[in-house]
C-alpha cells in the first residue's frame, strides 16, 4: 500500500517532464516527416495543378500522373530509363559481392577463432591493420587502376563493382572474429570433430547457424549500403544504361524529367518517392534486426 | 586474445594424433588450407586497394594521354605547382568544412534526443523507430527530396513567402552550401540516437540513486555519471563523423546545378572536395591532380581513421 502511494506521488511529480519529452520527441517527429509529406503529397498532384497554383501541400485532385510519366505510361517521356531495371540491376549487383564477401569473411574469422598455425597472429594484425586506412579517399582516383587493367568500358564496368567485395572485408572479419570466440564453445565443435565431421561440415551446419544474430546485423547493414550506393554506378556504368543500378537510374531520371521543359515537379517527386519505398518496406519488416545490428555492430566500448 | 590457450587444438590434434612431429614447422594440408583461406582478404587488399593507391601516387608527379600507363612522363611537379594556385580548392575546402560540421550538429542532435528517449515514457521504442528511418534512406532520393523543398516553387519559399533560388542563389550562394548541411543533419542523427540510447541503458542506475542519496544535484550527476559513461562512444561518433563528413559527395553531386559562375553551384558553394575530385579525374580525365587532391585528403584523415581503428582493436581485446 505505501508503494503504491510512493509510486503515485513520483508519477503526479515526474508528469511535466513526461509532457515535455512527449512534446520534444513529436516536434523532432513532425522535422523528420513532414518532408516526406511534403514530397508524397506532391508526387499525387497533375504538372498542371502546380504550375498553374504555385506549392500547396494537399492535392486538389489527386492524380497519378507523376508516377505514369516516370514509368514511362503514354508518350511524353518515351526514353525514360527504367526504374524496375534499375531495382532489378541493384539487387544483384548488391547481392552478389555481399553474399560472398560475407561468406568469405565468416570463414576467415572462423579460422582465425578456432585453428592454430603459423603465421596466425601476424596474418591477422595485417588484415586489422589494412582497416586503418581511410581507403575512401581514394574511391574515385581507383578509376586510374581500372581503367587500365580493362575493367571499365561497356559491360565490363560491373567488375570493379562485384569483385573486389568477394574477398571479404577486414571489418567484418574482425567483428566476427570477435563473436566466435566468445559465442562459439570449444567443447562443442570439439565433440562434432570427435563426431567424424569435416572443417567445412562443422562451418556450414555448426559456425553459420550459431553466427546467424551477427551475419544478419552484417547482411543488413551491408545491403542498405549497397542498396544506396552511387559514386561507383556513376563512374564505371555511367554509359551502359542497361546495367545501372537504381540511384543512377533516380538521378539520371530526375535530369531527364527536368529537362522536359515543364519541371514536372510531380515526377520529380514521384522518383524520390519510389527510391525510397523498397528499402522503407524491407525496414518495417527487419527494424528490430537494424537497431541490434548496430548496438552489436558498433557499440564497442 | 582471452581464450587462445583454450582455443585451437581442434585444428591440429587429429593430425597430431595420426602422425607423430617432425623437426621445424610442418606444412601440413591443414596449415596450407588455413593459410589459403585467410589469405584471400589479404590479396583481395593488395589487389583492389593497393594497386590503385601505388599507381595513384605515380600519377601524381606524371602526366597521361588518356589516363594510359604507357604515356606516362615526368611533369616535373606541375600537379604540385598547381596546387598552391588553385582558387577552386580552397573554395571546396571551405566548402567542405562547413559542410563536414553538419556531423557535429548531427551528434548534439542525437544525444539531445536520446537522452529524451531515454526517460522512462511510453513508446520511446516507436519514437526510435521511427528516427531511424532517415538513416538507411538513399542519399540520392532524399537529395532529390531537399532539391524539391529548397526549389523555386519549393515548400520553403511557400513557407517563408519568398521567391529564392535556394539551389541557385547568384546573390548569396552558400544557401546551397546551408541546404546541404541541412539535407545531412536532417539523415545523419538517427545511427548516434541508436548508440547513444544503448550507451544511456548501459550506465548502472543505481549509481544515480546513490548519488541523489548523496545529494547530488542534476548537473553533478550529468557530469560525473552519465558523461563517462558516454565518452567513448562521442569519441568514435566524432572520428567516425569526421571521416564521413569529408568525403561526403552525393548529396553535393545532386543538389548542386551546374551555373554559369560554377559548377557546383553559383561560385561552387557546392563542390566538396570530393566532388571536386571526381570532375578532375574521372570527368576531365585529369587523374593526375585528382590524385595530388586523393592523398591529401587520405593524410588528413589518416589520424582520424588510426586512432579510430586504435581503439576499436583495445577496445576488443
Amino acid at each position: 500500500m505505501e508503494e503504491v502511494i510512493k509510486r503515485r506521488k513520483r508519477f503526479k511529480k515526474v508528469k511535466p517532464a513526461t509532457v515535455i519529452t512527449y512534446v520534444v520527441l513529436s516536434m523532432y517527429l513532425l522535422l523528420l516527416f513532414v518532408p516526406f509529406l511534403v514530397i508524397l503529397f506532391t508526387s499525387f498532384m497533375s504538372d498542371a495543378e502546380i504550375v498553374g497554383n504555385g506549392f500547396h501541400l494537399f492535392p486538389k485532385k489527386f492524380s497519378i500522373e507523376g508516377y505514369e510519366l516516370i514509368f514511362g505510361v503514354g508518350t511524353d517521356f518515351e526514353d525514360v530509363p527504367n526504374l524496375f531495371l534499375g531495382f532489378f540491376n541493384t539487387l544483384w549487383q548488391t547481392l552478389i559481392p555481399l553474399v560472398g564477401g560475407l561468406f568469405v569473411s565468416a570463414l576467415v574469422a572462423f579460422i582465425y577463432s578456432k585453428f592454430k598455425f603459423p603465421g596466425r597472429k601476424a596474418l591477422f594484425m595485417i588484415t586489422v591493420l589494412t582497416m586503418t586506412f581511410p581507403l575512401g579517399a581514394f574511391g574515385f582516383v581507383s578509376f586510374l587502376f581500372y581503367q587500365n587493367i580493362g575493367w571499365v568500358g561497356g559491360a565490363r564496368g560491373i567488375l570493379p563493382i562485384i569483385i573486389p567485395g568477394l574477398f571479404g572485408s577486414a571489418t567484418v572479419i574482425f567483428f566476427l572474429r570477435t563473436y566466435f570466440d566468445s559465442a562459439l564453445s570449444n567443447d562443442v565443435l570439439e565433440s562434432a570433430k570427435i563426431d567424424g565431421a569435416g572443417t567445412f561440415r562443422i562451418f556450414f551446419t555448426m559456425v553459420l547457424p550459431l553466427a546467424k544474430p551477427a551475419v544478419i546485423a552484417q547482411f543488413l547493414l551491408g545491403f542498405v549500403g549497397g542498396y544506396n550506393s552511387y559514386g561507383a554506378a556513376l563512374m564505371y556504368l555511367y554509359k551502359s544504361e542497361s546495367l545501372w543500378n537504381l540511384q543512377l537510374t533516380l538521378s539520371e531520371m530526375v535530369s531527364f524529367v527536368s529537362q522536359e521543359g515543364g519541371g514536372y515537379n510531380n515526377a520529380q517527386c514521384a522518383v524520390a518517392i519510389m527510391g525510397l519505398l523498397p528499402l522503407l518496406v524491407l525496414y518495417i519488416f527487419v527494424q528490430k534486426y537494424f537497431i541490434e545490428g548496430i548496438n552489436i555492430g558498433g557499440g564497442k566500448e | 586474445m582471452r581464450s587462445q590457450t583454450a582455443t585451437a587444438e581442434i585444428g591440429v590434434k587429429d593430425t597430431l594424433i595420426k602422425k607423430p612431429r617432425r623437426h621445424g614447422i610442418r606444412f601440413n594440408k591443414k596449415y596450407l588450407m588455413c593459410l589459403l583461406i585467410v589469405s584471400i582478404p589479404l590479396i583481395g587488399f593488395v589487389a583492389f586497394s593497393g594497386f590503385p593507391v601505388i599507381l595513384s601516387f605515380i600519377s601524381m608527379f606524371c602526366d597521361m594521354k588518356y589516363n594510359k600507363l604507357d604515356t606516362l612522363t615526368w611533369n616535373n611537379f606541375a600537379n604540385f605547382q598547381r596546387l598552391f594556385s588553385d582558387a577552386t580548392l580552397l573554395q571546396s575546402v571551405k566548402v567542405t568544412l562547413i559542410i563536414a560540421s553538419a556531423q557535429f550538429v548531427s551528434l548534439a542532435i542525437a544525444i539531445t534526443i536520446a537522452a529524451f528517449l531515454s526517460q522512462n515514457v511510453k513508446g520511446t521504442r516507436v519514437f526510435q523507430t521511427l528516427f531511424f528511418v532517415p538513416y538507411i534512406c538513399s542519399t540520392v532520393a532524399i537529395a532529390i527530396m531537399w532539391t524539391q523543398i529548397f526549389g523555386g516553387k519549393g515548400a520553403l519559399n511557400a513557407l517563408l513567402g519568398t521567391n529564392i533560388q535556394w539551389l541557385d542563389n547568384q546573390n548569396n550562394p552558400y544557401t546551397l552550401t546551408i541546404a546541404i548541411f541541412i539535407s545531412i543533419i536532417w539523415q545523419a542523427p538517427g545511427y548516434g540516437i541508436v548508440m547513444y540510447c544503448s550507451a544511456f541503458k548501459a550506465i548502472n542506475p543505481s549509481l544515480y540513486e546513490a548519488a541523489a542519496l548523496d545529494g547530488a544535484n542534476a548537473f553533478q550527476k550529468f557530469r560525473h555519471i552519465t558523461l563517462p559513461g558516454i565518452t567513448s562512444i562521442t569519441l568514435f561518433l566524432v572520428l567516425a563523423g569526421i571521416l564521413t563528413g569529408f568525403t561526403t559527395f552525393e548529396a553535393a553531386q545532386i543538389m548542386a546545378p551546374d551555373t554559369w559562375t560554377g559548377v557546383a553551384g553559383p561560385d561552387n558553394a557546392g563542390l566538396t572536395i570530393m566532388y571536386y575530385i571526381y570532375r578532375e579525374g574521372v570527368k576531365f580525365g585529369n587523374m593526375g591532380y585528382a590524385s595530388v587532391l586523393s592523398w591529401l585528403l587520405f593524410l588528413v584523415l589518416m589520424i582520424p581513421s588510426a586512432y579510430l581503428i586504435r581503439k576499436r582493436i583495445l577496445a576488443e581485446n
